[in-house]
């Protein structure tokens, strides 16, 4: 499933002309990265690192603290890009990468 | 913890301190924020100069945490401390020019600045991955920003996108070797997964701005402010070749993995050929420049590749010095879009510098990154014609540009003295072996100031040739004539070939004007040839 979102993205990411929704397929890209993370820290057999004394194995607790910056990241670059975008649209009344070549 | 080490932990957070002054200022009505500014930059050389001058004879790891892995880890090598001296040089410039005024006009400009210098500063030290990543962000997130502040929208839209997606083949490539692994320190011992040295080289050669994802430099570093364009080609840009030497040349020398050596090598031949035959057809001088950039990256992948580490960064932090001077240069002329012709606004020094500089640029000799090229020939067949065609290229495509108001040459000045004193250096080196080449030298920069002197481009081009032919004068060997015929060739080929096939080439047009879509899809095309490559071969 992971594998066909990441390829349904580049497609996206790769062919669309509008800025908005390159911006949307890349995010879906670093959250499958992010995801393909989260699920790698878990194996068989895991719970969440919630510490009790019912549960034995415990789910690999590193990753998951790094994604959380990770995500943060990937907002600051969205509010960035997005704000990026509602500027040029200002000046140039368009989205769309090819009428937007030498600005 | 010694006050050393603490003086190491502190070095990128003293940026933040200024930023955090600057911001309660904010509330006040007079302006403080280029005073504090200046202060903290001040203070972040002293505190760079102690660390030079303290530094250990061994490395030393730092820690922050018992969890030992798991937590911010700093280490003081040689090699970081070369990296070090770019980031000094940088900041130097920044303290001493006066014209970072024009840059950065407002407080928030300044404030993001100096976050944007935390980010630049922390990677010089950290030694895991993840405040490596962490400081890479913060770096290229306010690099957005200050694009921005120049009203050039698309250029940092563009920067954003090119380096997301470097990102995520970087956090791939985290997450690869911390499965395989277990661990997020930087250590060419630890980083054996070839899949995750994969995801850092694409990574990696997008960020450090390599074919065929070197076409967002001229546009993104163009449209920042001169100053901020001088910080971000000369120290953002070598960023992305210090991250191929940590995460990629010295796990695969560690290992054995030769491919990745010969692949950087590859890719970087095609970054130079194609970088200086654009800087040759470049009509804005600000993007010629960035071209030059562009080409120094494809030096050091060569370099690199070739397992010639010390001598990268030693090339990285004469760039730097002549990159920054070049740009902050950029103030005293008034260039146009696609127009070649230069005026000179007020100092009467400007033309004379700029062709100094851009002499190094090309890496003519007696200029450092002339030895660095031609000191070793071993790398493979061919690459004298290699480096020869792209200085050709380089000075030719310099020497297009022509000043309109040149002044008289002031000897006494001090400026001229500096830079003629910085660049005579290797020539004393060079003259401690064999002094009758003096008066070659002396030939060639008569050469070189007549090229940027005369009208047309055609005796600019050949005075050029003469330029760079020079360097053969010193060693007057049986293949003389044959050289200049292969530049002569070299430059009517790549011109016909321009004129017939790309000019009305729609693919290759694209590579020219910055064809957003079709970039991506070559990065795409990069990832699978590099996948490729290291499991299969050619």
């Amino acid at each position: 499933m992971i594998y066909a979102m990441f390829f349904v993205a580049i497609y996206g990411f790769i062919i669309s002309n509008n800025l908005i929704k390159k911006i949307m397929c890349l995010n879906i890209i670093q959250s499958l990265v992010i995801l393909s993370f989260m699920l790698a820290a878990h194996s068989k057999g895991t719970v969440a690192p919630v510490i009790s004394d019912i549960v034995e194995k415990y789910a690999d607790p590193l990753p998951h603290s790094l994604m959380i910056t990770a995500v943060v990241v990937g907002v600051c670059f969205n509010c960035i890009a997005l704000s990026i975008i509602v500027k040029l649209y200002y000046k140039k009344k368009t989205v769309l990468v090819n009428k937007l070549k030498g600005v | 913890m010694s006050f050393y080490e603490q003086n190491v932990i502190l070095f990128s957070i003293i940026p933040v301190l200024g930023f955090i002054i600057n911001f309660f200022f904010k509330l006040l009505k007079k302006d403080y924020s280029k005073i504090v500014y200046k202060f903290f930059v001040f203070v972040q050389f002293i505190s760079g100069l102690y660390i030079f001058y303290q530094f250990p004879s061994n490395p030393i790891i730092i820690k922050l945490s018992i969890f030992n892995d798991y937590a911010p880890v700093f280490e003081i090598s040689s090699i970081r401390l070369i990296f070090l001296m770019l980031y000094m040089l940088m900041i130097f410039f920044l303290f001493f020019t006066k014209k970072y005024k024009n840059s950065f006009e407002d407080k928030i400009s300044i404030m993001i600045f100096q976050a944007f210098l935390c980010g630049c500063s922390g990677l010089i030290f950290s030694k895991d991955m993840f405040s490596y990543f962490v400081y890479y962000e913060l770096m290229i997130l306010c690099s957005y920003i200050l694009i921005t502040s120049n009203k050039k929208y698309f250029a940092a839209l563009k920067y954003m996108i090119f380096n997301s997606i470097s990102s995520m083949f970087f956090l791939a490539g985290i997450g690869y070797n911390y499965y395989s692994t277990g661990s997020l320190l930087i250590d060419p011992e630890i980083i054996n997964n070839k899949i995750a040295i994969m995801f850092f080289l694409i990574a990696f050669l997008i960020k450090g701005g390599f074919f065929p994802a070197s076409s967002w430099v001229p546009t993104c570093h163009s449209g920042a402010g001169n100053i901020f364009s001088g910080c971000l080609s000369s120290y953002a840009i070598s960023t992305g070749v210090l991250g191929l030497y940590r995460f990629v040349a010295l796990p695969s020398i560690a290992h054995n993995y030769t491919s990745f050596m010969e692949l950087i090598k590859i890719i970087s031949v095609v970054t130079i050929l194609l970088s200086s035959f654009l800087l040759f057809l470049e009509k804005n001088l600000k993007k010629a420049l960035t071209h030059s950039t562009v080409y120094v990256m494809g030096v050091c992948g060569i370099l690199l590749g070739s397992g010639e580490k010390s001598l990268v960064f030693i090339y990285l932090i004469i760039h730097c010095f002549y990159k920054m001077f070049l740009f902050i240069l950029l103030f005293d002329i008034d260039f146009s879009e696609n127009n070649t012709f230069l005026h000179v606004r007020s100092t009467s020094n400007v033309f004379w510098l700029f062709s100094l500089a851009v002499l190094i640029a090309a890496g003519i000799f007696p200029s450092f990154t002339y030895f660095a090229k031609m000191s070793f020939d071993n790398y493979f067949s061919g690459i004298k014609i290699l480096w020869y065609v792209s200085m050709f290229l380089i000075l030719a495509g310099f020497f297009k540009f022509k000043f309109i108001k040149s002044s008289k040459f002031k000897m006494k000045d001090k400026k001229i003295f500096f830079m003629g004193s910085a660049y005579s250096i290797p020539v004393f080196l060079f003259a401690a072996k064999k002094i009758t080449f003096l008066g070659l030298i002396l030939k060639k920069i008569i050469a070189i100031i007549v090229a940027g002197g005369v009208k047309g481009f055609i005796s600019k081009l050949i005075l050029s040739i003469i330029a760079v032919q020079n360097i053969e004068w010193l060693k007057i060997h049986d293949y003389f004539y044959v050289d200049i015929i292969i530049l002569i060739v070299a430059y009517f080929l790549s011109y016909s070939i321009y004129m017939k096939y790309i000019r009305y080439n729609r693919f290759l047009n694209s590579l020219i004007n910055n064809n957003l879509n079709m970039e991506l899809f070559l990065i795409l095309v990069l990832s699978s040839f590099c996948f490729n490559y290291i499991y299969f071969g050619l």
